[in-house]
């Protein structure tokens, strides 16, 4: 500690956290010097004015604006609970279940339609009116994809169990068609040509 | 009410007494608005923060643990509350801090000069204002050192745990803050 370092223990002095020997030096050179004692004094002058001096105060309607803000920030926390209740709540979910409903709807048809021709087929062999239909009248399928109407009829030799499946699959395998419309096809086919049997052992 | 601790009022507030709480409030507004100001440097900006504050006192107030003194955790939240609204206001360009320091500076010294502070001397209040129009214009990190502990008397401890600073840190920061104080009031 010197006269140029001096100034750099003035806080730990007033802090009290110099060591005696440090506390010492401190003290001698403050005495032997007017500079290091003005620099003390100022310090401790400005220390004073710190603390005294007037600070800032909020203003009289502090505590007014500050419980309604508390009371505006509870409903908004209120409102949001309702709201997140309101939201998941029947009435909202409705729209929501209608389309889900609809959409159900729309894939049960679409799967009956693709899928549970069997039964309808069924319907058929056992209905004796459908049978004439199955006898006199061939099954014709049109498709708009440039594919001949030959190829997707189906003569009535074949609905009443006359044919052999050989032919019938032979005939198919000369079609155009590459998608998966052929599969569901044949087994409309097999289905059918399967119905026969069961009304001749019925007669 | 008055004779309790600060941890103690915040230990009823968590028990339901809204009276402890008016009571922090009572405490800790002036302290807080004036160590919040040394960053915003703008009286309205700093006591909306103020009540920002003490809103998160209300709505969080049984956070607080007794492993660290009440003015500690109120003084940190302010402070972070600061910080986050400076970032926001850095970004926003019309922003100017000068023009802002300036105008403030002004504005708190007709506080200052108003009735309540009649009392103070001529002398005293020229110096006042010399520190007063000196304190803006530190940089941030000696200004919130100089509040914290000059003005609001904080322990080094706090000052630490409220800047995030070590110890060893705050200390030659406040010679170095007050030192540089002293220069610019001359």
């Amino acid at each position: 500690m010197d006269y140029n370092n001096f100034e750099d223990y003035i806080a730990a002095y007033l802090d009290g956290e110099l060591s005696d020997e440090q506390k010492n030096k401190f003290e001698e050179l403050m005495e032997s010097s007017e500079e290091c004692k003005t620099k003390f004094k100022q310090t401790t002058g400005l220390l004073n004015d710190l603390k005294s001096m007037p600070t800032l105060e909020t203003s009289d309607n502090f505590l007014t604006k500050l419980h309604q803000r508390i009371e505006l920030e509870q409903k908004s926390k209120a409102n949001f609970i309702e709201n997140a209740i309101q939201y998941f709540s029947f009435s909202n979910v409705k729209p929501v279940l209608s389309f889900a409903m609809s959409f159900g709807a729309i894939a049960i048809f679409t799967f009956i339609y693709l899928n549970d021709l069997n039964i309808f087929n069924q319907g058929i062999a056992n209905n004796d009116n459908s049978k004439s239909i199955l006898k006199h009248e061939s099954i014709d399928i049109e498709l708009a994809s440039g594919i001949e109407e030959d190829d997707f009829s189906i003569e009535e030799s074949f609905l009443t169990g006359d044919s052999d499946k050989d032919s019938l699959e032979e005939n198919f395998k000369k079609s155009k068609t590459k998608f998966n419309l052929t599969k569901i096809i044949k087994d409309v086919i097999k289905e059918i040509s399967e119905t026969p049997t069961v009304t001749n052992e019925n007669k | 009410m008055s004779d309790y601790t600060d941890e103690q009022l915040i230990l009823k507030y968590q028990q339901g007494d809204i009276k402890s709480y008016n009571e922090i409030v009572a405490r800790f507004k002036d302290r807080l608005l004036n160590f919040i100001n040394g960053y915003m440097k703008d009286y309205e900006t700093s006591q909306n923060l103020v009540q920002d504050t003490f809103i998160k006192v209300y709505t969080h107030g049984h956070s607080y643990k007794e492993i660290s003194k009440f003015s500690t955790w109120i003084f940190t939240i302010a402070g972070n509350l600061a910080k986050t609204e400076l970032r926001k206001l850095k970004r926003r360009k019309t922003y100017s801090f000068s023009q802002l320091s300036t105008k403030d500076m002004e504005f708190n010294l007709e506080r200052f000069s108003s009735e309540d502070n009649k009392d103070v001397s001529v002398e005293r209040y020229e110096k006042y204002k010399a520190i007063l129009e000196a304190i803006p214009k530190l940089s941030e990190e000696f200004r919130i050192i100089i509040i914290l502990r000059d003005i609001q008397e904080l322990s080094y401890d706090e000052i630490s745990k409220i800047t995030g600073l070590a110890i060893g840190t705050v200390k030659s920061r406040i010679n170095r803050a007050r030192l540089k104080l002293l220069e610019m009031i001359r």
